[in-house]
């Protein structure tokens, strides 16, 4: 009685892929449909973003943190201003941080409606992506009035912002505000709750906190986890204990606490919580500068500092080290997309190929994060 | 019950499916939400962008002081001057102004030190070329003289239209100072939108304007002549208003004399014994 | 009146000589270039066109607008850039096979439309296995398109190929066990024969003559939808995970043969359920004359038929993709055991009720109309709900 001979196959899901995220690069092993792990190769996109710092000097590195993350690049003009002001001491005025969180959560909402598009997409429905995509255009109009660009804002300096509100923009947010509240719901009732949808999300790929918490998994992957952590409450930073909002925790409705159903849906309802920090800092913004004086040739005393800002992607980390001089010693950006990739390998064990596309959409990984 | 949740599993993929395609349906009967650029649109979508859009740069050479504060801010180092002092004049001389649009990453860092906005972004996005070496702006083609702000209004009308410009877009830029408690604020909320600035009543009667030698279209570039182009039509688009009289605005909101970024002495001496225009939206109103 | 198509062709070209073999033969030849060369070959072209408009539509964008009036030569524009494109074979495919492979699949396309009832005379051949001779050929897709991924030498081509030949095959039970009722109403296979036991009137269609036919005209309309490789069941060309699945390393002419077979066989399966369950190409009897009849059943018939591939596209804009294993199960879970019962369930009903029940058809009919009404009640809500006009641009 002869036995039947299988292989185990080797793909290549390569840098040049419609569905991953960026580029990035899949060794998959697989038995058929069904795979033996997926060994993920970063590092297409590295730009030494981090060395260019100890070039560029301190106020010239904030456009370069806008292409660290372009999707959200608010939270990383934002975290490196607060790194710098932390190590020199200086204090944003109020109405400086108020814009900051604004332009802030615009921003996370954006970069949610693009995660949640994608992941339309990468199902196979092409249509979630478009509308998503139209309304982030939307808040792309909005940023382009506020402070001239639609991606790399490079809207915050040391010390505040660059720009301040412009007369009208905050009646615009606001019925922008209104306007997206009832095309969240119609988004749910086209995708999210979708039978086919749901039975692709729910149980693919799930994470328990303690595994999620081990492999440093940060926001909403995280948090969909079960464990309830947000550096906006946690580690309160800017005016965010002005604002009452809520945490989303994933619960598990779906299937199991930590699958990608419950990934997908804690970015639904954080673009909601956001609206509501939206509405509150809008109606609450102090008068007064936006911008604190700094000057031109700043020279932070030698130290270094750490920081840690909620991104959309999660805790995004920034570690600044300077030697006195007006360029920094070493800077270095922690974001949750670089450990998202670490648990794709362990994950992807019994998963199929076509879940692994929805994990990776579901971690929310986004290429240039990872390799900077 | 497996039967219960095999119907379950029914009932729930119609219902679902229900209304996705209603959705769906409902969007097939909306206006789409497109822009049929660049040729089936009312107006030009350069002209639609706001005022704060980040576009090419453009530099009003009748402007620009050859403070050089572009040129350190910019992290690229895309903009490539050369200045010489006239030791018996005094003058700055530029001979000079290259920015290298390939390399410009729009950042806005190099327009925010300038005292008088004449390095400024346009709305212009159009800039595709055939060449590299085309999307260098030259700016100069012969040696100019730097401009020297006024300590009154500009007399020449040309040069004082394009400073108030210039000003409007250096006021959009936020300027720095401290939070103020509350009660140190004072009553008159700041008017939004301003128009045309006026340097302020108290200054010494100006000299007559020098006649030194200007380049006549500050923006030709080799190759480049079509953005050239669109650039001069966008920012001559709205014929710069004419300044009345001195005077009519009445006493500084602000301290004079104060640097346009408070960041410090920029350690230039072109400056130093004139006052660069001055703010209109000072920080402590 | 038992005429057909070859017969009428063959009178007016040949006359009185109809009936020599030769006559015929050429009679034959022109039917069917007449019938691919204008109907089939067109719709599977000119449908790309009205997709990607729909798509759009659905996707709050405007599609293609700028070939020709609306963009409507789009289609010709794509054609003929695909026709001017280089060939590739790659260097370790297997030639013969990667080349004969687009031919079994537009085999498989063309061939059908033999039995196409087009209206009372218009149809190629009224063979009386009509159904089963349809349902017979598509099934030489899965050949075509196995041998499609097998030959391409690329391991994402033949995970495609495997993945479509599997879905093709299951889901050939459930669309035979829902031909079943209406061929058990009727007592024929021979597709004439089925659309004239049926009248004008929708409540007289079969869809609505019992409970069982309804549910088995929707399996049959899902199953035909994922025998054609369209969403939600196009894992095959799942375009997110395998690029283009069995016809990645496909171009030029090559790769437009196997999306011409998937648009044209849209048109198939929608004559399929038009013809089986929505009354074919049946009209008023409006008293004119033969000719002028034949067209108003032509018209008829084509309205229904797009007017099915409208919901097919409509259909693929809104869901996404399921996954492998799911699809499996819902073919054999769900549709298989549903599929018996609508047969078993007809068998019963045409049993005691061998000239149709009124009442049930009328109760059915009511119950179709309130779907409709639902669904028009949601459409409207969903549109009064999304404040569109809070922001738009200036230049829209």
């Amino acid at each position: 009685m002869t036995t039947l001979r299988t292989e185990e196959m080797t793909l290549n899901m390569g840098p040049q892929h419609p569905s991953t995220h960026g580029v990035l690069r899949f060794v998959i092993k697989a038995d058929g449909e069904v795979m033996r792990e997926a060994i993920p190769d970063v590092g297409y996109l590295h730009r030494s973003i981090e060395k260019i710092a100890e070039k560029v000097g301190y106020h010239g590195f904030m456009p370069y943190t806008d292409r660290v993350d372009y999707v959200c690049a608010m939270f990383t003009n934002q975290g490196w201003g607060m790194a710098c002001e932390k190590l020199a001491g200086i204090k944003v005025p109020r109405r400086g941080e108020y814009c900051r969180v604004i332009a802030a959560e615009f921003n996370r909402i954006a970069s949610h409606l693009l995660t949640v598009g994608l992941m339309g997409m990468d199902i196979g429905a092409m249509t979630p992506f478009l509308h998503a995509l139209r309304e982030r255009e939307m808040i792309n109009d909005l940023i382009e009035e506020l402070c001239g660009a639609r991606l790399t804002f490079n809207y915050m300096r040391i010390g505040g912002v660059a720009w301040d509100l412009p007369p009208g923009w905050r009646d615009k947010a606001l019925a922008y505000l209104d306007h997206l509240d009832p095309i969240l719901d119609e988004f749910n009732a086209l995708f999210s709750y979708n039978k086919i949808c749901v039975q692709r999300l729910a149980n693919v790929a799930s994470i328990t906190a303690e595994e999620a918490i081990d492999y440093n998994l940060v926001g909403p992957n995280l948090r969909a986890s079960g464990v309830k952590w947000d550096v906006r409450k946690d580690m309160p930073y800017s005016v965010y204990p002005d604002f009452d909002f809520e945490i989303p925790i994933g619960s598990g409705e779906w299937g199991t606490t930590g699958d990608a159903m419950d990934r997908y849906m804690m970015r639904i309802r954080e673009m909601v919580q956001s609206s509501h920090i939206l509405r509150q800092a809008l109606a609450q913004m102090p008068e007064g500068p936006v911008l604190a004086k700094v000057v031109r040739n700043f020279k932070p005393p030698a130290g270094e500092c750490q920081i840690r800002v909620e991104s959309a992607r999660g805790d995004q980390g920034w570690y600044v080290v300077s030697d006195g001089s007006s360029y920094p010693w070493r800077v270095h950006v922690r974001t949750g997309s670089f450990a998202a990739m670490g648990m794709i390998q362990k994950l992807s064990k019994g998963l199929m190929i076509a879940d692994l596309v929805v994990l990776i959409a579901s971690l929310d990984v986004i290429a240039p994060e990872i390799d900077r | 019950m497996a039967a219960v949740a095999y119907f379950q599993h029914i009932k729930e993929a119609l219902a679902t499916i229900f209304d996705g395609m209603a959705v769906t349906a409902s969007h097939m009967i909306r206006k789409p939400y497109t822009i049929q650029y660049p040729d089936r649109i009312p107006v030009r979508v350069q002209d639609t962008l706001p005022f704060r859009y980040r576009g090419i740069l453009d530099v009003d050479l009748e402007i620009c002081t050859g403070c050089l504060a572009c040129d350190r801010a910019c992290p690229i180092d895309c903009i490539a001057m050369a200045i010489e002092k006239n030791a018996q004049t005094r003058e700055i001389i530029i001979s000079q102004f290259d920015i290298d649009m390939a390399k410009c990453m729009y950042c806005g860092l190099c327009s925010e030190p300038c005292p008088t906005g004449a390095i400024h972004h346009t709305t212009e996005f159009e800039g595709a070329d055939y060449s590299l070496e085309s999307l260098i702006r030259r700016f100069i083609v012969e040696p100019v003289v730097a401009y020297k702000p006024k300590k009154g209004a500009e007399p020449d009308p040309d040069v004082a239209g394009l400073l108030e410009r210039g000003m409007k877009y250096v006021d959009e830029w936020a300027q720095p100072g401290a939070d103020k408690p509350p009660a140190a604020q004072p009553a008159v909320p700041p008017k939004p939108g301003t128009p045309a600035r006026i340097p302020t009543a108290n200054r010494a009667p100006v000299k007559p304007a020098v006649a030194t030698p200007k380049p006549a279209d500050s923006s030709s570039a080799a190759g480049m002549r079509d953005t050239a182009d669109n650039i001069a039509d966008a920012t001559l688009a709205k014929p710069p208003a004419r300044p009345t009289s001195v005077g009519e605005h009445g006493a500084p909101e602000a301290s004079s004399g104060a640097p346009k970024d408070a960041t410090g002495k920029t350690g230039d001496e072109s400056n130093e014994g004139t006052a660069p225009p001055e703010r209109k939206n000072p920080p402590s109103s | 009146m038992n005429d057909s198509l070859v017969t009428l062709i063959g009178r007016a070209m040949f006359g009185a000589n109809a009936s020599h073999e030769w006559a015929v033969a050429a009679a034959i030849v022109v039917a069917c270039v007449l019938v691919l060369f204008v109907i089939a070959v067109p719709f599977a072209s000119i449908v790309t066109w009205v997709e990607r408009r729909v798509w759009a539509r659905i996707q709050s964008r405007v599609g293609p607008n700028r070939v020709g009036p609306n963009g409507f030569l789009q289609w010709l524009a794509d054609g003929i850039k695909h026709v001017c494109k280089e060939d590739i074979i790659p260097d370790e495919a297997d030639a013969p096979l990667f080349k004969f492979a687009p031919y079994l699949v537009v085999l498989a396309f063309i061939l059908p439309w033999a039995v196409m009832p087009f209206s009372s005379d218009l149809i190629l051949a009224d063979l009386n296995i009509g159904i089963l001779y349809m349902t017979a050929i598509t099934a030489l897709t899965v050949v075509g398109v196995l041998m499609a991924g097998w030959s391409s030498n690329n391991k994402w081509s033949l995970i495609g190929g495997i993945r479509s030949a599997a879905q093709i095959i299951s889901y050939e039970i459930p669309a035979g066990l829902s031909i079943f009722p209406a061929v058990l109403m009727t007592g024929t296979l021979s597709m004439q024969g089925i659309i004239r036991a049926q009248a004008w009137e929708p409540y007289h269609w079969f869809i609505f003559a019992n409970p069982f036919c309804f549910a088995a005209a929707v399996i049959l309309f899902v199953s035909s939808l994922a025998e054609n490789n369209r969403t939600p069941f196009d894992l095959p060309e799942a375009e997110s995970e395998l690029v283009a699945g069995f016809a990645t390393e496909y171009s030029s002419m090559r790769y437009l043969f196997f999306f011409m077979a998937e648009w044209g066989n849209m048109f198939i399966a929608a004559a399929i359920i038009v013809t089986l369950y929505l009354g074919g190409w049946q009209v008023p009897r409006l008293g004119g004359s033969r000719a002028v009849m034949n067209l108003l059943q032509f018209i008829a018939f084509l309205i229904k038929v797009l007017a099915l591939v409208f919901v097919s596209m409509w259909i693929r804009g809104t869901l996404p993709r399921v996954r492998i294993d799911q699809m499996m199960s819902i073919c054999w879970k769900y549709f298989v055991p549903i599929g018996f019962i609508d047969m078993i369930g007809t068998a019963i009903w045409v049993a005691f009720f061998p000239d149709g029940n009124r009442l049930m058809e009328l109760a059915m009919f009511a119950l179709g109309i309130a779907i409709v009404a639902a669904f028009a009640w949601r459409v409207a809500y969903f549109t009064r709900r999304a404040r569109m006009e809070l922001y738009f641009h200036p230049t829209i």
